[in-house]
């Protein structure tokens, strides 16, 4: 284990979410707080989810090792179920925050389309188009023009992003913390491909939080069920097939359809559009012939 | 390695006295402030409180506008506000978690300890382990009021020289022999040959361009550093010389504290105050981080640079301190920049004391020094950031001089038992059979 190691695990685990921080939630203040609190609630979420498996654990037999497994399988899906239920009453507070921030700008109302081409514009100078899909789907709230659609719209991923990177950091930093010192992986017969993958999970789940973020929010806006329970669902799934672990041709790929599924799901729910994917290609395109 | 009495005598000034704000003058009043460049001192000194304060900071002034507009702007600033006040507070934090993890002086208990906090912790028992530290903490906070007694009967009778005197003496001390007592571990960590001339030549620019930054003038940025940096050097001292349930219990008296402190009419820090708002003049330096870059908007008393200069001068001394101890002063480093124009608002940032960066800091670094465990760390951390968050929101609608311990100190210790205890098996055993949630 050596620093390559390191910065390569940590780079792929954090290095988009990093991306979309500094892109997308750095600029604006108010965006900043509204990570901070999604990550805790995400921490919330898993504090009464300890506790509720920290109960059961004590109050079971220790050296029944299948019944420990069994609690820590019960731990995982209680765990997912409490955090859709606290992303729920994040998008209330959400809710009524935006509902009060609405008062106040109408003079934002026109900065809104001088901000969606400025992001356009720096959406052309990062080369990820994955970062493009993002940032638009960000801002195509604005398509409307309403600022408190648009400022929900956009709450909804950051709050999303705010539950991954928590989430992200709580799985991954140890385990980095972990890689810089000595030792082989997999001496005694495991996978050594142990680091890797728990980066690779890390990324998957960080994009998915905030995709289902997204989605979730517009569900809970056009009050379609029918999108919070493919949420909860899907996110129950991903938690099952992490159960496969050490077999990661069952977890890692259908983790990664999953995640490219929900981000082109969330594209088009937070109103983008193949015409409006174009349009920024043109874009694109045409500040390069202009420059 | 005993600290010495007046700094930590200081400290206990500064922590103790928290500002409360008097009942018969309102926090802020933007139009009032506007027109009187004293008051405006004094009202910039109000919020300031030791470390425990609070952040009465958030010093906006609207000149002329309605309430209406003035709710509006208060809002659209208040997210800038928490955020000019999260990038400092998690630069302190930073520093502090990086020596707690790198350099092992730090966590290494030595017998020695502060003289406030005298009983020995027996680990061997529980019951006796308590006890004391309890007891501990009652000489602490017993000593922290007698402080600030004292620094309020000082005041009373006018012994400035005394006061401003021992607030140089204990800056100097933590400017240059706890700056070269952290170079010197460091060093050791490192492995890293360095003859005494160098070392001298580097501490001596490092203290005295601190002196000049803190308690005089400087570039804020400049100044704003140097108080992060004395943040963490005196959070660091904590963190080794406070035994280990001390360090806990005292955390949470010392938020209770302030809490009372600020909010009961009957305090000290009250009467300091309003003593020197009778009086009309600013409260000695003290140790304030301020973010503010201050614009002033045309008045007639403020557009000549002389009543800006002394409104410079004066907001140096004027910020109350509560005993800090080296990190008094505040020559607060606030630049100002004349502007004719009518439309540009007055923003002077905000306030946060040191004494909430230096609790916040033990906090935290306690939490990363116990355990290897970086979850806890990172809980802490997030905790202590939403709230100061929730801190700053309750100022806005309240309008009034509020503690910043006590949310933020509550919230990281919950944070911290329970992730430590619940948290943290939960996820060594998710990562071990490498479960995703």
């Amino acid at each position: 284990m050596t620093l390559a190691v390191f910065f390569g695990c940590a780079f792929i685990a954090f290095g988009p979410a990093f991306a979309l921080f500094v892109f997308t939630v750095a600029k604006d203040p108010l965006r900043v707080i509204i990570l901070i609190a999604g990550a805790f609630f995400w921490l919330l979420s898993l504090l009464l989810s300890s506790l509720v498996w920290f109960i059961a654990i004590k109050a079971s037999n220790s050296q029944d090792l299948t019944l420990q497994r069994g609690l820590l399988i019960f731990g995982v899906f209680f765990s997912v179920l409490l955090q859709e239920v606290f992303r729920f009453a994040y998008y209330r507070l959400l809710r009524k925050a935006t509902e009060g921030l609405a008062a106040i700008s109408d003079d934002d109302g026109s900065a809104i389309s001088v901000r969606q081409m400025a992001y356009g514009k720096l959406c052309l100078c990062s080369a990820e188009n994955s970062l493009v899909l993002l940032g638009f789907m960000l801002h195509s709230g604005s398509l409307d023009g309403r600022f408190d659609q648009m400022s929900l719209c956009v709450s909804c991923a950051v709050a999303g992003l705010g539950f991954g990177i928590m989430s992200g950091a709580f799985s991954m930093i140890n385990i980095l913390s972990d890689s810089l010192g000595p030792g082989t992986v997999g001496i005694f017969g495991d996978s050594q491909y142990y680091f890797i993958i728990t980066a690779l999970m890390t990324l998957a789940l960080t994009l998915l939080h905030t995709f289902w973020g997204v989605l979730f929010f517009e569900g809970c806006e056009k009050s379609r069920w029918w999108v919070i329970a493919a949420v909860v669902s899907l996110h129950l799934l991903v938690a099952g097939l992490s159960l496969l672990n050490p077999l990661y041709e069952g977890s890692l790929p259908p983790v990664y359809g999953i995640t490219l599924l929900m981000g082109v799901w969330a594209f088009f729910s937070s109103g983008g559009s193949l015409h409006s994917l174009n349009a920024l290609c043109t874009r694109r395109k045409a500040e390069g012939e202009s420059s | 390695m005993n600290t010495s009495d007046s700094e930590a005598d200081s400290y206990n000034e500064r922590s103790a006295l928290v500002e409360c704000e008097s009942p018969t003058i309102p926090s802020y009043n933007q139009d009032h402030d506007m027109s009187l460049p004293q008051e405006t001192d004094t009202k910039r000194r109000r919020p300031v409180s030791s470390g425990l304060d609070e952040p009465g900071p958030v010093e906006r002034e609207r000149a002329s506008t309605p309430d209406g507009e003035e709710e509006e702007l208060t809002l659209k600033y208040g997210a800038k506000h928490v955020i000019m006040l999260f990038i400092p507070v998690t630069l302190c934090m930073v520093v502090v978690v990086a020596t707690i993890k790198s350099v092992s002086f730090y966590t290494e208990k030595t017998s020695q300890r502060l003289i406030y906090t005298p009983f020995e912790e027996d680990p061997n028992s529980v019951g006796q382990r308590l006890l004391y530290s309890l007891l501990n903490t009652m000489v602490m906070i017993s000593v922290i009021v007698v402080m600030t007694i004292i620094l309020v009967v000082l005041y009373k009778y006018r012994c400035y020289k005394f006061i401003h005197g021992w607030l140089i003496l204990s800056s100097l001390m933590l400017l240059f022999w706890f700056s070269f007592m952290y170079l010197g571990e460091v060093f050791k960590t490192y492995n890293v040959a360095m003859d005494y001339p160098t070392l001298a030549m580097i501490i001596w620019n490092f203290g005295v361009v601190g002196m000049i930054c803190i308690h005089w003038k400087g570039p804020l940025r400049l100044q704003q550093a140097y108080l992060i940096v004395i943040s963490a050097l005196m959070a660091l001292i904590f963190i080794k010389y406070l035994p280990e349930w001390s360090a806990w219990v005292i955390l949470g008296a010392i938020s209770i504290y302030d809490l009372i402190a600020v909010l009961c009419p009957k305090g000290p820090l009250r009467m300091l105050v309003e003593t020197a708002q009778e009086r009309n003049e600013p409260i000695f330096p003290a140790l304030i981080y301020s973010s503010a870059m201050v614009w002033m908007v045309g008045m007639a008393d403020s557009s000549n640079p002389d009543s800006a200069d002394e409104r410079l001068r004066n907001e140096g001394g004027a910020l109350a301190q509560e005993g800090v101890e080296s990190e008094d002063d505040a020559a607060q480093g606030g630049r100002r920049r004349c502007s004719a124009e009518e439309d540009l608002e007055e923003d002077r940032g905000v306030k946060l004391g040191l004494g909430d960066f230096i609790f916040y800091s033990v906090l935290v670094g306690k939490a990363a020094a116990t355990g290897g465990d970086w979850n806890t760390t990172l809980a802490c951390f997030v905790a202590i950031l939403i709230g100061l968050c929730l801190t700053l929101l309750l100022l806005a609608i309240f309008k009034k001089a509020l503690p910043a311990l006590p949310i933020s100190i509550t919230f990281g210790l919950v944070f911290y038992f329970s992730t430590d205890n619940l948290v943290r098996p939960f996820m060594d055993s998710l990562a071990a059979h490498q479960y995703y949630i």
